[in-house]
């Protein structure tokens, strides 16, 4: 039983003394989608276009998830911008059992530490909308938004 | 029960919690960029540090490398990543070398190396940066 949880002890110091402990891998699952709504001044990825990302972040030292502010890349050309905002918002938790932010629509650009939550690295999963708003209505055409998800230390 | 068969046992249980829960908790191969903090000292007006750039998608990837001022806001002058563009299959990992120049009034320079995939549909463009301190001595 000693040898068994002294081997342990050791394989778990190798393991988490390396560079890969205090790394962090960012990873776009699902890169969602746009719809308009019944009302047709929001285009927006809600109810079911969400964009998911798993971010593999070092528990043994703490990062900083940041949230750019969204902004519009392509329009059709008939489209009117005057009036519109553009907002993002998000879920964060690790598997889904360990909570760790909910941001409500926002403009601006918002962040997150992930704290110190035990041994290794953990992996967490932000569910991410966008929206853009225009009580303007919408043109015919392809619209898109582009929101800077960075994790840095 | 015997205790050779007791020890065994024990140690199939270890072994089988440690494999499912590893993939949870661990970034072994799925690490974008490593280590993501660091910083040295230099006997020149220039500071190197070897990084390595992973590929944690499930398909082969092509990543951007660029040198930023160290709020990750805008790029930065005065440095250089080799390669700043790199093609990287599932799963696999290469070193770079990031290099910048250090004013020698100020002996001292922080400056960030952000990693984004060159080409992303969709609305999230996912960035992963490092920040790297060099001093002159």
């Amino acid at each position: 039983m000693r040898t068994v949880a002294v081997a342990a002890a050791l394989a778990a110091l190798a393991w988490f003394t390396t560079d890969d402990a205090h790394a962090c891998a960012i990873s776009l699952i699902d890169g969602g989608e746009l719809a308009l709504n019944a009302e047709h001044n929001q285009l927006t990825s809600e109810p079911a276009g969400a964009a998911t990302i798993t971010t593999v972040i070092p528990s043994l030292t703490s990062v900083v998830i940041e949230v750019s502010a969204p902004t519009r890349i392509a329009q059709p050309p008939l489209y009117e911008p005057a009036g519109e905002t553009v907002q993002v918002r998000y879920d964060a938790s690790v598997l889904g059992l360990i909570h760790l932010k909910t941001q409500g629509w926002s403009g601006a650009a918002t962040s997150f530490s992930s704290g110190i939550l035990g041994l290794g690295a953990l992996t967490v999963t932000m569910t991410v909308h966008n929206r853009i708003v225009n009580n303007g209505g919408f043109a015919a055409g392809s619209y898109g938004t582009r929101t800077i998800v960075t994790c840095h230390p | 029960m015997p205790s050779v068969i007791r020890s065994f046992i024990v140690i199939v249980l270890f072994s089988a919690i440690f494999i499912t829960i590893a993939p949870h908790f661990s970034a072994v191969r799925a690490q974008s960029l490593s280590p993501m903090q660091k910083d040295g000292l230099t006997p020149s007006a220039t500071k190197g540090f070897k990084l390595v750039v992973g590929n944690p998608y499930g398909r082969k990837m092509t990543f951007v490398l660029v040198p930023m001022a160290d709020d990750y806001q805008s790029p930065v002058a005065g440095a250089v990543v080799k390669p700043a563009r790199l093609t990287l299959a599932p799963g696999r990992a290469k070193p770079v070398i990031f290099m910048f120049d250090i004013d020698p009034q100020i002996k001292e320079r922080t400056i960030a190396l952000c990693i984004t995939p060159e080409a992303v549909d969709g609305p999230i463009l996912p960035r992963v940066c490092g920040r790297y301190t060099g001093r002159m001595r």
